[in-house]
Protein backbone atom coordinates (compact mmCIF):
# COMPACT_ATOMS: atom_id res chain seq x y z
CA UNK A 1 0.00 0.00 0.00
CA UNK A 2 1.14 3.22 -0.71
CA UNK A 3 -0.27 6.43 0.81
CA UNK A 4 0.11 10.00 0.10
CA UNK A 5 2.50 12.23 1.75
CA UNK A 6 4.76 9.84 4.06
CA UNK A 7 6.94 11.55 5.20
CA UNK A 8 10.84 10.60 3.70
CA UNK A 9 13.15 13.39 5.33
CA UNK A 10 11.85 15.94 8.21
CA UNK A 11 14.30 18.65 8.87
CA UNK A 12 15.48 19.78 12.16
CA UNK A 13 12.07 21.17 14.22
CA UNK A 14 11.53 24.49 13.47
CA UNK A 15 13.49 24.67 10.43
CA UNK A 16 11.94 27.10 7.63
CA UNK A 17 10.81 24.12 5.68
CA UNK A 18 9.86 20.42 5.46
CA UNK A 19 11.40 18.23 2.77
CA UNK A 20 8.62 15.57 2.36
CA UNK A 21 8.11 12.79 -0.42
CA UNK A 22 4.21 13.08 -1.87
CA UNK A 23 2.84 11.20 -4.84
CA UNK A 24 0.16 12.90 -6.61
CA UNK A 25 -2.40 11.59 -8.83
CA UNK A 26 -1.77 13.44 -12.74
CA UNK A 27 -3.63 13.32 -15.94
CA UNK A 28 -1.70 12.57 -18.79
CA UNK A 29 -2.94 14.38 -21.73
CA UNK A 30 -1.81 12.11 -25.08
CA UNK A 31 -1.91 13.44 -28.11
CA UNK A 32 -2.96 11.35 -30.68
CA UNK A 33 -3.34 13.52 -33.78
CA UNK A 34 -1.12 16.94 -34.21
CA UNK A 35 -3.66 18.93 -35.62
CA UNK A 36 -3.69 22.38 -33.42
CA UNK A 37 -6.76 24.05 -34.36
CA UNK A 38 -8.72 20.35 -33.77
CA UNK A 39 -6.78 19.93 -30.40
CA UNK A 40 -7.29 23.36 -29.11
CA UNK A 41 -11.37 23.47 -30.22
CA UNK A 42 -11.64 19.43 -28.80
CA UNK A 43 -9.70 20.41 -25.76
CA UNK A 44 -11.90 23.39 -24.41
CA UNK A 45 -15.22 21.68 -25.31
CA UNK A 46 -13.77 19.05 -22.89
CA UNK A 47 -12.68 21.47 -20.41
CA UNK A 48 -15.94 23.24 -20.89
CA UNK A 49 -17.91 19.72 -19.89
CA UNK A 50 -16.09 20.01 -16.67
CA UNK A 51 -14.70 23.20 -15.55
CA UNK A 52 -14.23 22.62 -12.27
CA UNK A 53 -12.20 19.56 -12.66
CA UNK A 54 -10.33 20.25 -15.41
CA UNK A 55 -9.90 23.88 -16.14
CA UNK A 56 -6.39 24.89 -14.33
CA UNK A 57 -5.33 21.51 -14.32
CA UNK A 58 -1.96 20.23 -14.20
CA UNK A 59 -1.32 17.68 -16.96
CA UNK A 60 1.55 15.99 -18.06
CA UNK A 61 1.81 15.89 -21.75
CA UNK A 62 2.40 12.48 -23.51
CA UNK A 63 4.21 12.66 -27.24
CA UNK A 64 4.47 9.57 -27.46
CA UNK A 65 3.98 8.60 -30.88
CA UNK A 66 4.32 12.06 -32.53
CA UNK A 67 8.07 13.14 -30.36
CA UNK A 68 10.01 12.59 -33.36
CA UNK A 69 8.15 14.03 -35.75
CA UNK A 70 7.70 17.84 -34.32
CA UNK A 71 10.41 20.46 -34.22
CA UNK A 72 10.44 22.66 -31.35
CA UNK A 73 8.49 25.41 -32.68
CA UNK A 74 5.96 23.59 -33.22
CA UNK A 75 5.88 22.08 -29.68
CA UNK A 76 5.84 24.89 -28.26
CA UNK A 77 3.15 26.21 -29.64
CA UNK A 78 1.10 22.89 -28.97
CA UNK A 79 1.76 23.63 -25.82
CA UNK A 80 0.44 27.06 -26.08
CA UNK A 81 -2.48 26.15 -27.75
CA UNK A 82 -3.12 23.56 -24.66
CA UNK A 83 -2.68 26.51 -21.95
CA UNK A 84 -5.59 28.10 -23.91
CA UNK A 85 -7.81 25.07 -24.21
CA UNK A 86 -7.57 25.81 -19.94
CA UNK A 87 -4.80 23.02 -19.19
CA UNK A 88 -1.20 23.41 -17.84
CA UNK A 89 1.36 21.18 -19.08
CA UNK A 90 3.47 20.75 -16.31
CA UNK A 91 6.13 18.12 -17.22
CA UNK A 92 6.55 15.79 -20.08
CA UNK A 93 5.94 12.13 -20.38
CA UNK A 94 9.76 10.36 -20.19
CA UNK A 95 9.25 8.56 -23.60
CA UNK A 96 12.07 7.88 -25.76
CA UNK A 97 13.18 10.40 -27.80
CA UNK A 98 11.58 12.96 -25.50
CA UNK A 99 14.45 14.57 -23.79
CA UNK A 100 15.29 16.94 -26.67
CA UNK A 101 11.68 18.12 -26.87
CA UNK A 102 11.58 18.33 -22.71
CA UNK A 103 14.92 19.87 -23.03
CA UNK A 104 13.22 23.02 -25.54
CA UNK A 105 10.10 23.61 -23.46
CA UNK A 106 11.72 23.39 -20.23
CA UNK A 107 9.59 20.56 -18.71
CA UNK A 108 10.67 18.25 -16.52
CA UNK A 109 10.28 14.77 -17.69
CA UNK A 110 8.07 12.05 -16.04
CA UNK A 111 8.91 8.77 -16.12
CA UNK A 112 5.42 6.70 -17.32
CA UNK A 113 6.36 3.08 -16.77
CA UNK A 114 5.34 1.54 -19.88
CA UNK A 115 7.47 -1.51 -19.56
CA UNK A 116 4.35 -3.35 -17.04
CA UNK A 117 1.43 -1.33 -19.02
CA UNK A 118 1.99 -2.14 -22.60
CA UNK A 119 0.54 0.26 -24.85
CA UNK A 120 -3.25 -0.88 -26.11
CA UNK A 121 -3.85 1.24 -29.03
CA UNK A 122 -2.82 -0.60 -31.98
CA UNK A 123 -0.15 1.34 -33.89
CA UNK A 124 2.12 -1.58 -34.83
CA UNK A 125 4.80 1.37 -36.17
CA UNK A 126 5.43 2.32 -32.87
CA UNK A 127 7.08 -0.29 -30.81
CA UNK A 128 9.24 2.34 -29.49
CA UNK A 129 7.44 2.24 -26.55
CA UNK A 130 8.41 -1.09 -24.96
CA UNK A 131 12.37 -0.28 -25.31
CA UNK A 132 13.57 -0.97 -21.81
CA UNK A 133 16.50 1.79 -21.67
CA UNK A 134 19.78 0.05 -21.07
CA UNK A 135 20.06 1.69 -17.77
CA UNK A 136 17.17 1.09 -16.09
CA UNK A 137 17.01 -2.68 -16.44
CA UNK A 138 14.84 -4.45 -14.54
CA UNK A 139 15.60 -6.82 -11.65
CA UNK A 140 15.25 -11.00 -12.15
CA UNK A 141 11.74 -12.29 -11.91
CA UNK A 142 10.38 -14.98 -10.71
CA UNK A 143 9.28 -18.15 -12.21
CA UNK A 144 5.84 -17.64 -14.05
CA UNK A 145 3.93 -16.71 -17.12
CA UNK A 146 6.43 -13.67 -18.96
CA UNK A 147 5.17 -10.63 -18.34
CA UNK A 148 2.82 -11.50 -15.70
CA UNK A 149 2.49 -9.60 -12.74
CA UNK A 150 0.85 -10.79 -9.38
CA UNK A 151 -2.27 -8.61 -8.52
CA UNK A 152 -1.80 -6.37 -5.32
CA UNK A 153 -4.40 -7.96 -2.49
CA UNK A 154 -5.75 -6.09 0.45
CA UNK A 155 -8.16 -6.78 2.95
CA UNK A 156 -10.58 -4.13 3.30
CA UNK A 157 -11.66 -1.83 4.20
CA UNK A 158 -10.05 0.89 2.81
CA UNK A 159 -11.33 3.64 5.19
CA UNK A 160 -11.71 7.76 4.11
CA UNK A 161 -8.11 9.64 3.20
CA UNK A 162 -6.41 6.30 2.32
CA UNK A 163 -4.69 5.48 -1.02
CA UNK A 164 -4.01 3.02 -2.98
CA UNK A 165 -2.09 2.20 -5.90
CA UNK A 166 -0.92 -0.83 -7.34
CA UNK A 167 1.42 0.21 -9.59
CA UNK A 168 1.77 -2.16 -13.05
CA UNK A 169 -0.80 -4.78 -11.99
CA UNK A 170 -4.46 -5.23 -10.75
CA UNK A 171 -5.83 -4.18 -7.35
CA UNK A 172 -8.13 -6.48 -5.70
CA UNK A 173 -10.16 -5.55 -2.80
CA UNK A 174 -11.39 -7.93 -0.41
CA UNK A 175 -13.70 -5.48 1.23
CA UNK A 176 -15.16 -2.34 1.23
CA UNK A 177 -14.04 0.88 -0.25
CA UNK A 178 -15.24 4.01 1.82
CA UNK A 179 -16.51 7.36 0.53
CA UNK A 180 -13.29 9.79 0.57
CA UNK A 181 -10.62 6.70 -0.03
CA UNK A 182 -8.96 6.44 -2.95
CA UNK A 183 -8.06 3.15 -5.08
CA UNK A 184 -6.21 2.86 -8.10
CA UNK A 185 -4.42 0.36 -10.23
CA UNK A 186 -2.15 0.38 -13.84
CA UNK A 187 -4.64 -2.90 -14.29
CA UNK A 188 -7.68 -3.45 -13.55
CA UNK A 189 -9.82 -2.55 -10.12
CA UNK A 190 -12.02 -5.01 -8.61
CA UNK A 191 -13.96 -4.58 -5.15
CA UNK A 192 -15.16 -7.30 -3.39
CA UNK A 193 -17.38 -5.37 -1.25
CA UNK A 194 -19.14 -2.14 -1.92
CA UNK A 195 -17.52 0.86 -3.58
CA UNK A 196 -17.94 4.30 -2.19
CA UNK A 197 -14.84 6.48 -2.66
CA UNK A 198 -13.35 6.70 -6.22
CA UNK A 199 -11.67 4.00 -8.03
CA UNK A 200 -9.00 4.49 -10.71
CA UNK A 201 -8.56 1.62 -13.63
CA UNK A 202 -5.72 1.94 -16.25
CA UNK A 203 -4.02 4.71 -14.43
CA UNK A 204 -1.48 4.67 -16.68
CA UNK A 205 -3.27 4.87 -19.39
CA UNK A 206 -4.73 0.98 -20.52
CA UNK A 207 -8.20 1.80 -21.99
CA UNK A 208 -8.52 -1.99 -21.46
CA UNK A 209 -8.44 -1.54 -17.56
CA UNK A 210 -11.93 -2.23 -16.20
CA UNK A 211 -13.24 -2.29 -12.80
CA UNK A 212 -15.32 -4.18 -10.70
CA UNK A 213 -17.16 -4.01 -7.68
CA UNK A 214 -20.42 -5.68 -5.49
CA UNK A 215 -22.41 -3.16 -4.46
CA UNK A 216 -22.00 0.54 -6.21
CA UNK A 217 -21.62 3.68 -5.06
CA UNK A 218 -18.33 5.15 -6.13
CA UNK A 219 -17.50 8.80 -5.88
CA UNK A 220 -15.92 8.58 -9.45
CA UNK A 221 -15.04 6.32 -11.26
CA UNK A 222 -11.70 6.49 -14.22
CA UNK A 223 -10.46 4.40 -16.48
CA UNK A 224 -7.52 5.59 -18.38
CA UNK A 225 -8.09 9.01 -17.33
CA UNK A 226 -11.56 9.22 -18.59
CA UNK A 227 -13.65 9.88 -15.57
CA UNK A 228 -17.15 10.26 -14.36
CA UNK A 229 -18.18 11.80 -10.89
CA UNK A 230 -20.85 10.68 -9.31
CA UNK A 231 -23.24 13.40 -7.32
CA UNK A 232 -25.30 10.37 -6.92
CA UNK A 233 -25.28 6.92 -8.21
CA UNK A 234 -27.45 5.91 -11.32
CA UNK A 235 -30.63 4.21 -9.80
CA UNK A 236 -30.34 1.07 -12.84
CA UNK A 237 -26.98 0.68 -11.06
CA UNK A 238 -27.21 1.95 -7.52
CA UNK A 239 -25.88 -0.59 -4.79
CA UNK A 240 -25.55 -3.53 -7.19
CA UNK A 241 -22.84 -5.55 -8.55
CA UNK A 242 -21.18 -3.71 -11.64
CA UNK A 243 -18.51 -3.65 -14.56
CA UNK A 244 -17.14 -0.63 -15.30
CA UNK A 245 -15.06 -0.35 -18.96
CA UNK A 246 -14.57 1.79 -21.49
CA UNK A 247 -16.19 1.85 -24.99
CA UNK A 248 -15.02 4.36 -27.48
CA UNK A 249 -13.79 6.73 -25.03
CA UNK A 250 -16.89 6.75 -22.85
CA UNK A 251 -17.73 4.88 -19.11
CA UNK A 252 -19.93 2.53 -19.53
CA UNK A 253 -21.45 1.15 -16.32
CA UNK A 254 -23.74 -2.15 -16.39
CA UNK A 255 -25.20 -4.52 -13.89
CA UNK A 256 -23.29 -7.80 -13.78
CA UNK A 257 -25.78 -10.34 -14.49
CA UNK A 258 -24.25 -13.67 -11.76
CA UNK B 1 0.70 -5.57 32.16
CA UNK B 2 -2.32 -3.31 31.76
CA UNK B 3 -4.12 -2.39 28.46
CA UNK B 4 -4.24 0.88 26.80
CA UNK B 5 -7.68 1.95 25.41
CA UNK B 6 -8.10 4.57 23.63
CA UNK B 7 -10.30 7.26 23.16
CA UNK B 8 -11.05 8.63 19.84
CA UNK B 9 -13.07 10.08 17.17
CA UNK B 10 -11.99 12.26 14.75
CA UNK B 11 -14.32 15.05 15.06
CA UNK B 12 -15.03 17.25 18.25
CA UNK B 13 -17.47 17.67 20.11
CA UNK B 14 -19.03 13.98 19.95
CA UNK B 15 -18.42 13.15 23.35
CA UNK B 16 -14.82 11.80 23.68
CA UNK B 17 -13.73 13.38 27.20
CA UNK B 18 -17.32 12.28 28.98
CA UNK B 19 -17.02 8.45 27.36
CA UNK B 20 -13.35 9.10 28.67
CA UNK B 21 -14.97 9.97 32.44
CA UNK B 22 -17.35 7.67 32.28
CA UNK B 23 -15.42 4.98 31.33
CA UNK B 24 -12.42 5.37 33.54
CA UNK B 25 -15.17 5.54 36.83
CA UNK B 26 -16.90 2.14 35.09
CA UNK B 27 -13.95 0.15 35.20
CA UNK B 28 -12.58 1.61 38.19
CA UNK B 29 -16.11 0.58 39.85
CA UNK B 30 -15.30 -2.75 38.17
CA UNK B 31 -12.39 -3.36 40.59
CA UNK B 32 -10.07 -2.61 37.81
CA UNK B 33 -6.67 -0.01 38.56
CA UNK B 34 -7.70 2.08 35.79
CA UNK B 35 -5.97 6.03 35.20
CA UNK B 36 -7.65 8.21 32.65
CA UNK B 37 -4.58 10.21 30.69
CA UNK B 38 -5.93 13.88 28.73
CA UNK B 39 -4.22 14.27 25.64
CA UNK B 40 -5.85 17.54 24.65
CA UNK B 41 -2.54 19.22 25.60
CA UNK B 42 -3.68 23.34 25.45
CA UNK B 43 -7.35 22.64 26.10
CA UNK B 44 -7.64 20.43 29.50
CA UNK B 45 -11.14 19.66 30.24
CA UNK B 46 -10.90 15.91 31.34
CA UNK B 47 -10.19 17.15 35.05
CA UNK B 48 -13.16 19.41 34.93
CA UNK B 49 -15.44 16.10 34.19
CA UNK B 50 -14.19 14.01 36.59
CA UNK B 51 -14.18 17.02 39.07
CA UNK B 52 -10.61 17.19 40.34
CA UNK B 53 -9.77 20.81 38.39
CA UNK B 54 -8.71 22.01 41.75
CA UNK B 55 -5.89 19.73 42.57
CA UNK B 56 -4.12 19.86 39.48
CA UNK B 57 -0.51 20.65 40.31
CA UNK B 58 1.55 18.87 37.76
CA UNK B 59 0.38 17.58 34.11
CA UNK B 60 1.67 15.07 31.80
CA UNK B 61 3.74 17.42 30.26
CA UNK B 62 5.48 18.16 33.34
CA UNK B 63 6.27 14.30 33.86
CA UNK B 64 7.44 14.25 30.02
CA UNK B 65 9.64 17.21 31.17
CA UNK B 66 11.11 15.57 34.03
CA UNK B 67 9.50 18.25 36.21
CA UNK B 68 8.46 15.80 38.45
CA UNK B 69 7.38 12.39 38.96
CA UNK B 70 4.96 10.39 37.25
CA UNK B 71 3.30 9.29 40.85
CA UNK B 72 3.35 13.25 41.84
CA UNK B 73 1.21 14.20 38.60
CA UNK B 74 -1.30 11.26 39.04
CA UNK B 75 -4.67 12.63 40.87
CA UNK B 76 -6.44 10.33 42.82
CA UNK B 77 -9.58 10.33 42.30
CA UNK B 78 -12.41 10.74 45.48
CA UNK B 79 -14.34 8.36 44.76
CA UNK B 80 -12.62 5.38 43.82
CA UNK B 81 -8.92 5.00 44.97
CA UNK B 82 -8.30 2.87 42.28
CA UNK B 83 -8.33 5.41 39.54
CA UNK B 84 -6.29 8.18 38.69
CA UNK B 85 -6.03 11.08 36.22
CA UNK B 86 -3.47 12.19 34.84
CA UNK B 87 -4.52 15.63 33.60
CA UNK B 88 -3.35 17.79 30.48
CA UNK B 89 -1.35 20.80 30.43
CA UNK B 90 -3.11 24.15 30.05
CA UNK B 91 -0.45 26.31 29.25
CA UNK B 92 1.54 24.24 26.54
CA UNK B 93 0.56 22.98 23.11
CA UNK B 94 0.66 20.21 21.19
CA UNK B 95 3.99 19.85 20.51
CA UNK B 96 5.12 19.65 23.82
CA UNK B 97 4.24 15.51 23.89
CA UNK B 98 7.01 13.89 22.13
CA UNK B 99 6.64 10.33 20.84
CA UNK B 100 9.75 9.07 23.03
CA UNK B 101 8.07 10.98 26.13
CA UNK B 102 5.01 9.79 25.50
CA UNK B 103 6.25 6.07 25.31
CA UNK B 104 8.20 6.69 28.38
CA UNK B 105 4.86 7.27 30.42
CA UNK B 106 2.87 5.03 28.88
CA UNK B 107 4.55 2.21 29.38
CA UNK B 108 5.40 3.22 33.01
CA UNK B 109 1.44 3.50 33.32
CA UNK B 110 0.79 0.25 31.79
CA UNK B 111 3.27 -1.54 34.22
CA UNK B 112 1.08 -0.20 36.94
CA UNK B 113 -2.81 -0.26 35.96
CA UNK B 114 -4.85 -2.40 34.87
CA UNK B 115 -6.41 -0.05 32.06
CA UNK B 116 -4.59 2.92 30.79
CA UNK B 117 -7.46 4.93 29.15
CA UNK B 118 -6.26 7.72 26.73
CA UNK B 119 -8.23 10.49 26.24
CA UNK B 120 -7.72 11.86 22.55
CA UNK B 121 -7.94 15.50 21.37
CA UNK B 122 -10.01 15.77 18.10
CA UNK B 123 -8.52 16.09 14.97
CA UNK B 124 -5.92 13.81 13.40
CA UNK B 125 -2.52 16.13 14.37
CA UNK B 126 0.09 15.04 17.33
CA UNK B 127 -1.94 14.65 20.38
CA UNK B 128 -4.46 12.51 18.80
CA UNK B 129 -1.76 10.77 16.39
CA UNK B 130 -0.13 9.90 19.96
CA UNK B 131 -2.69 9.14 21.92
CA UNK B 132 -3.75 6.38 19.25
CA UNK B 133 -0.30 4.93 18.64
CA UNK B 134 0.78 3.10 21.88
CA UNK B 135 -3.27 1.93 22.36
CA UNK B 136 -3.92 -1.96 22.13
CA UNK B 137 -7.72 -0.98 21.84
CA UNK B 138 -9.74 1.75 20.61
CA UNK B 139 -12.97 3.17 21.59
CA UNK B 140 -13.97 5.14 18.39
CA UNK B 141 -17.03 7.22 19.45
CA UNK B 142 -19.43 8.83 17.00
CA UNK B 143 -22.74 10.41 16.83
CA UNK B 144 -25.07 9.20 14.00
CA UNK B 145 -24.57 12.01 11.64
CA UNK B 146 -22.66 11.88 7.95
CA UNK B 147 -19.70 14.40 9.00
CA UNK B 148 -18.95 12.57 12.33
CA UNK B 149 -19.31 9.00 10.87
CA UNK B 150 -16.79 10.13 8.13
CA UNK B 151 -14.20 11.08 10.08
CA UNK B 152 -14.46 7.91 12.02
CA UNK B 153 -13.46 6.49 8.89
CA UNK B 154 -10.61 8.46 8.51
CA UNK B 155 -9.30 7.90 11.96
CA UNK B 156 -10.01 4.36 11.73
CA UNK B 157 -7.67 3.63 8.80
CA UNK B 158 -5.16 5.72 10.81
CA UNK B 159 -5.29 3.47 13.15
CA UNK B 160 -4.84 0.59 11.08
CA UNK B 161 -1.54 1.56 9.26
CA UNK B 162 0.04 3.55 11.96
CA UNK B 163 0.22 1.95 15.70
CA UNK B 164 3.05 0.87 17.30
CA UNK B 165 1.04 -3.01 17.22
CA UNK B 166 0.88 -2.98 13.44
CA UNK B 167 4.90 -1.58 13.43
CA UNK B 168 6.10 -4.16 15.92
CA UNK B 169 3.72 -7.03 14.19
CA UNK B 170 1.71 -8.25 17.45
CA UNK B 171 -1.61 -7.67 14.70
CA UNK B 172 -4.29 -4.35 14.72
CA UNK B 173 -5.56 -2.48 17.52
CA UNK B 174 -9.19 -3.85 18.13
CA UNK B 175 -12.12 -1.56 17.27
CA UNK B 176 -15.08 -0.97 19.07
CA UNK B 177 -17.70 1.81 18.04
CA UNK B 178 -19.72 3.35 20.93
CA UNK B 179 -22.68 5.87 19.62
CA UNK B 180 -23.00 8.47 21.39
CA UNK B 181 -25.99 11.36 21.37
CA UNK B 182 -28.17 9.04 20.13
CA UNK B 183 -31.87 9.97 19.68
CA UNK B 184 -34.33 6.45 18.79
CA UNK B 185 -37.69 8.60 18.55
CA UNK B 186 -35.13 10.71 15.08
CA UNK B 187 -34.23 7.55 13.89
CA UNK B 188 -37.89 6.22 13.61
CA UNK B 189 -38.50 9.49 11.88
CA UNK B 190 -35.65 8.79 9.19
CA UNK B 191 -34.12 12.15 10.47
CA UNK B 192 -30.95 10.11 11.97
CA UNK B 193 -28.76 7.33 11.25
CA UNK B 194 -29.76 3.91 12.93
CA UNK B 195 -26.88 1.95 15.03
CA UNK B 196 -27.17 -0.97 11.66
CA UNK B 197 -26.27 1.97 9.05
CA UNK B 198 -23.73 3.46 11.56
CA UNK B 199 -22.02 -0.27 11.89
CA UNK B 200 -22.39 -1.19 8.39
CA UNK B 201 -20.41 1.70 6.92
CA UNK B 202 -17.58 1.60 9.55
CA UNK B 203 -17.67 -1.99 9.46
CA UNK B 204 -17.06 -2.11 13.03
CA UNK B 205 -18.79 -3.52 15.65
CA UNK B 206 -20.95 -1.59 18.06
CA UNK B 207 -20.03 -1.77 22.18
CA UNK B 208 -22.25 0.64 23.14
CA UNK B 209 -25.06 2.51 22.69
CA UNK B 210 -25.67 6.42 24.88
CA UNK B 211 -29.01 7.81 24.35
CA UNK B 212 -29.06 11.45 24.11
CA UNK B 213 -29.96 13.56 26.95
CA UNK B 214 -29.63 16.20 28.94
CA UNK B 215 -28.54 14.34 32.32
CA UNK B 216 -24.92 14.02 30.33
CA UNK B 217 -24.30 17.96 30.62
CA UNK B 218 -25.42 18.21 34.13
CA UNK B 219 -23.33 15.39 35.09
CA UNK B 220 -20.24 16.98 33.08
CA UNK B 221 -20.91 20.66 34.65
CA UNK B 222 -20.85 18.66 38.39
CA UNK B 223 -17.96 17.11 37.36
CA UNK B 224 -19.34 13.96 38.26
CA UNK B 225 -19.32 11.44 35.34
CA UNK B 226 -23.00 10.30 34.14
CA UNK B 227 -21.87 6.86 34.53
CA UNK B 228 -22.25 7.67 38.54
CA UNK B 229 -26.30 8.60 38.32
CA UNK B 230 -27.87 5.32 38.36
CA UNK B 231 -30.55 6.69 37.61
CA UNK B 232 -30.04 8.15 34.05
CA UNK B 233 -30.65 6.13 31.07
CA UNK B 234 -26.87 7.66 29.86
CA UNK B 235 -25.02 6.43 32.48
CA UNK B 236 -26.30 2.98 32.13
CA UNK B 237 -25.47 2.80 28.72
CA UNK B 238 -22.00 3.30 30.31
CA UNK B 239 -22.44 0.77 32.28
CA UNK B 240 -23.22 -1.79 29.80
CA UNK B 241 -20.46 -0.81 27.64
CA UNK B 242 -18.05 -0.65 30.66
CA UNK B 243 -19.33 -4.57 30.86
CA UNK B 244 -19.43 -5.13 26.80
CA UNK B 245 -15.63 -4.28 27.11
CA UNK B 246 -14.47 -6.51 29.81
CA UNK B 247 -15.79 -9.14 27.98
CA UNK B 248 -19.64 -10.03 28.94
CA UNK B 249 -22.85 -9.98 26.94
CA UNK B 250 -25.40 -7.19 27.64
CA UNK B 251 -28.91 -7.07 25.36
CA UNK B 252 -28.81 -3.39 23.74
CA UNK B 253 -30.76 -1.12 25.46
CA UNK B 254 -32.09 2.47 24.86
CA UNK B 255 -31.67 2.15 20.53
CA UNK B 256 -36.27 1.68 20.53
CA UNK B 257 -38.37 4.98 21.35
CA UNK B 258 -40.00 4.78 24.94
CA UNK B 259 -43.38 3.98 24.72
CA UNK B 260 -45.75 6.94 25.53
CA UNK B 261 -48.16 6.15 28.32
CA UNK B 262 -51.99 7.16 27.97
CA UNK B 263 -51.57 10.68 29.17
CA UNK B 264 -48.70 11.19 27.13
CA UNK B 265 -50.43 10.40 24.07
CA UNK B 266 -53.86 12.34 24.85
CA UNK B 267 -51.62 15.25 25.68
CA UNK B 268 -48.36 15.08 23.55
CA UNK B 269 -45.06 15.37 25.90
Amino acid sequence: MEQRGDIATRARDGASFELRSGQFSLMVLAIRHLDLLQLQSELSDHVASAPALLRGAPVVLDLNPLSQLADHGLLRELVGRIHQAGLRVIAMAANPGAEAAAHALDLPLLGLDRRRTRVVDAEPAEPVAEEVPAADAEPPKPPGPPGLQPPLVLPGPIRSGQQVYARGRDLIITGVVSAGAEVAADGCVHVYGRLMGKALAGASGDVRARIYCLAFGAEVASIAGNFKVFESAPRDVAGKAVEIHLDEGRLEIRPLKV
Amino acid sequence: MGEIIVVTSGKGGVGKTTTSASLACGFAKRGKKTVVVDFDIGLRNLDLIMGCERRVVYDFVNVINGDCTLKQALIKDKRFDNLCVLAASQTKDKDALTQEGVAKVIDELKAEFDIVLADSPAGIERGAYLAMYFADRAVVVVNPEVSSVRDSDRVLGIMASKSRRAEQGQGPIKEHLLLTRYSPERVEKGDMMSVADVEEILGVKVIGVVPESPDVLSASNSGVPVILDEQADAGLAYADAVARLLGEERPMRFTEPKKKGFFQRMFGG
